[in-house]
């Protein structure tokens, strides 16, 4: 049967894998330059996070952060490539639905229920699979700047550990409840890449609250432990009861050089009042998203399952 | 080797059709002893008929003596009625071709045709009565 | 001896949400026979050929194929079975090669050889991609990969529904060797009778969901006749033989009857009647829940 299912999803398959491929050129090159250039900047005493880093890394890393800057841009539009992908691991299975195919295959010789377990197997699989590998590319891709600046911020925290799995089974699981339901192949791939669209653009905005946040108040010019590698969710100026400042008492403060004086902001009492997420929360918050995830591609599958068995047959 | 044809609006059974057109051939010397009639499958395959149909215009024929079933080979006429052969009638054939462009260049239509036939063979039959 | 039915169903019913599609069917087709399954569009006609293979599940009643039961034990049916479905389903993609790739994989019992021979007598190229084929060419491909499986039966829904006439011939040529040589019991759908008539020598009209009838079709030729005689009741002729459908006008009636034995009535002349007006009498009959179907030995 894996010939069969391999065979029908062809070209989808070459278009995951093109997908993927050129995904993996893009990081694979542009990732070996960007090591490279980290390298020769000898940015590496800036990674540290306990140590004070040497004075000369707010500017060495203000300047690779700009270099590079036009790649980070590029993380919105990677994280629509786990919905891709789910998407086109499971329209091979709507359209054995869309063009009564499934007619023909359900009267060989397989039953119902190992047909429709080994093909949604499969799929599974190849999600995993998928998000495993898109997983892979961007950690490597992203060292230097993870090193640099944490990755439990809201672009990079999308591409590593294990949600893109998660969101990859997720429009995958969509697409076969849609499909499942409506049979129809247009439909069921819109609205699960929708629903993919939605839930992602949902949660990117929840995550915060996920778990909640740390809040810090620090006498300027440092910032809380770990504050580099952490996810700043805000940052102001604040009275040190927290409460905000107005303009003026800041601006006083801008000296000659358009730098703000510590000693100024101090004897007026203002402070840095930081809403942050540290990046020790990274895995927390990863299982939390991620379980999210898996939970509503659950659903969804266990929707299509129970639609296929209790209304098609 | 005889080709079957069927005609579905003639109200006549299928398998008596298939028994008539044997028999017929059989008398004008298509079929002679010991040829083969066409399998089942073959005659299935050109008419698009049930299988029982033909089977039971043979297992007719081979009651009435026409052909005979032989058990894994086929069924193959059995005699040959005394009549003439295929070399004999060919030339009556044209002869007859001819007679009835000249009938129809008469004015003759076809039930004219028939009727003359019909009524010249009985005058015959009634001569050699007499005779 | 007793030879197990090809297909047996003992008040089989098939609802899907509130409308039953089948309700209390109840038939026997022998093993070997080719069978006609006649009834207007809606009728239950794919409903029930999809109970038989399995695609569905029957909401009352059981239905065994071949002796099992195809939702409990489908490893026992699905083997045994061709089904060609609606529009002969196949993956248009695919070229004839992988369709057969396809049936070997999917089937224990798969006779390769004889498929590929079958495509070669058609004069379809192993090369050609299905989706390039015209409608009769895919229909025989489907029955190609239904007879590859050597099956003991083959239900077939409206295989020949959207083919043109000389389609629809070479398929039914195709089929009629197949059960010449093999033997497979055949049931077949249509809402044409016409062309089933030559091919079939049994006979199940459906309508509205009931089985109106069902089986040998010589023996319902000979089972039923066309009384005509001057306008008259019914009702006598009704308590010894069956009225399927009477008709009056002004001057006459007429009235086609499931003759219970000899019709002894001065009252009327008594016709034989073809198969066509039979199925078509049937059709118009309203089914009633209570008497069961008309079942002909």
């Amino acid at each position: 049967m894996t010939w069969v299912v391999w065979r029908q999803g062809r070209s989808e398959a070459i278009l995951v894998v093109g997908l993927l491929g050129a995904l993996g050129l893009l990081l694979i090159l542009t990732g070996a330059h960007m090591r490279s250039v980290f390298g020769a900047s000898h940015l590496s005493p800036c990674t540290n996070d306990a140590a004070s880093p040497p004075a000369v890394c707010g500017l060495l890393v203000g300047s690779f952060r700009q270099r590079f800057d036009g790649l980070n841009q590029l993380g919105p539009w990677l994280g629509l490539i786990p919905g891709l992908v789910g998407v086109l691991m499971a329209a091979p299975f709507v359209l054995e639905l869309d063009q009564g195919t499934y007619r023909l295959a359900l009267t060989q010789s397989v039953t119902p229920r190992r047909w429709i377990n080994t093909r949604i197997g499969l799929l599974l699989l190849g999600a995993v699979l998928c998000g495993g590998l898109m997983i892979a590319l961007a950690t490597w891709w992203r060292h230097p700047l993870d090193s640099l600046g944490g990755r439990i911020g809201p672009n990079e925290f999308d591409l590593e550990g294990f949600v893109p799995i998660a969101y990859t089974l997720f429009a995958a699981a969509a697409v076969l409840a849609v499909g499942t339901v409506s049979r129809r192949t247009g439909l069921a791939v819109a609205s699960g890449f929708g629903a993919y669209l939605v839930a992602r653009l949902l949660l990117r905005s929840l995550r915060q609250h996920l778990i909640p946040p740390l809040h810090a108040l620090i006498a300027p010019p440092k910032g809380p432990y770990g504050i580099r590698h952490a996810w700043v969710i805000s940052e102001s100026f604040t009275d040190p009861h927290g409460h905000p400042v107005p303009n003026g008492a800041v601006g006083r403060c801008f000296g000659s050089s358009g730098d703000l004086e510590p000693g100024c902001l101090a004897r007026h009492h203002v402070v840095s009042s930081f809403v942050y997420e540290p990046a020790s929360r990274f895995w927390s918050l990863q299982a939390i998203e991620a379980g999210i995830f898996l939970s509503l591609a659950a659903m969804s599958i266990g929707l299509a399952i129970w639609w296929f068995k209790h209304r098609l047959t | 080797m005889i080709t079957f044809h069927l005609d579905s609006h003639s109200g006549v059974p299928a398998y008596l059709q298939i028994v008539q057109q044997v028999r017929h051939a059989v008398s004008l010397g298509v079929l002679r002893a010991g040829d083969q009639l066409p399998t089942v499958k073959e005659v299935v395959g050109t008419l698009a008929i049930n299988p029982n149909t033909v089977l039971k215009a043979y297992r007719e024929l081979d009651r009435a003596g026409v052909v005979e079933a032989r058990r894994g080979q086929g069924t193959f006429v059995a005699q040959s009625v005394e009549g003439p052969s295929e070399r004999d009638y060919r030339p009556l054939q044209t002869e007859l071709a001819e007679w009835l462009t000249r009938a129809r260049a008469a004015g003759l239509d076809d039930d004219a045709i028939r009727a003359l036939v019909a009524a010249t063979l009985r005058t015959q039959l009634a001569v050699r009565a007499v005779a | 001896m007793t030879t197990v039915p090809a297909l047996s169903c003992d008040g089989l019913g098939k609802r899907f949400r509130s409308k039953w599609a089948l309700r209390d069917c109840s038939l026997r087709i022998p093993a070997g026979s080719v069978t006609a399954l006649v009834g207007p569009n809606g009728a239950g006609k794919t409903t029930l050929l999809q109970l038989a293979v399995g695609i569905s599940a029957p909401s009352a009643g059981e239905i065994e194929t071949l002796g099992w039961s195809p939702q409990r034990d489908p490893l026992m049916v699905l083997p045994r079975i061709g089904f060609l479905a609606q529009d002969h389903p196949l993956y248009r993609g695919f070229t004839l090669a992988e369709m057969l790739t396809f049936g070997r994989k999917l089937n224990s019992r798969w006779d390769d050889e004889a498929a590929r021979r079958r495509l070669d007598g058609l004069g379809l190229a192993l090369t050609q991609r299905v989706g390039k084929l015209s409608g009769g060419q895919q229909a025989q491909v489907a029955l190609t990969l239904a007879l590859a499986k050597r099956p003991e039966i083959l239900l077939l829904d409206e295989p020949a529904a959207s083919l043109d006439p000389l389609a629809r011939r070479e398929f039914l040529q195709g089929l009629m060797e197949a059960v010449a040589e093999h033997g497979v019991t055949v049931v077949l759908s249509s809402h044409i009778l016409a062309e089933l008539e030559r091919v079939c020598d049994h006979l199940v009209i459906l309508s509205r969901g009931r089985v109106a009838l069902a089986g040998d079709t010589e023996e319902i030729v000979r089972s039923h006749r066309l009384l005509t005689g001057a306008r008259r009741d019914v009702d006598e002729i009704a308590q010894l033989h069956s009225v399927i459908r009477a008709t009056t006008t002004e001057r006459q009636t007429t009235a086609l009857v499931h003759a219970n034995g000899h019709v002894y009535d001065s009252h009327w002349r008594v016709s034989d009647v073809d198969l066509e007006q039979i199925v078509l009498a049937y059709l118009a009959l309203d089914p009633s829940p209570s008497p069961g179907p008309v079942a002909v030995r």
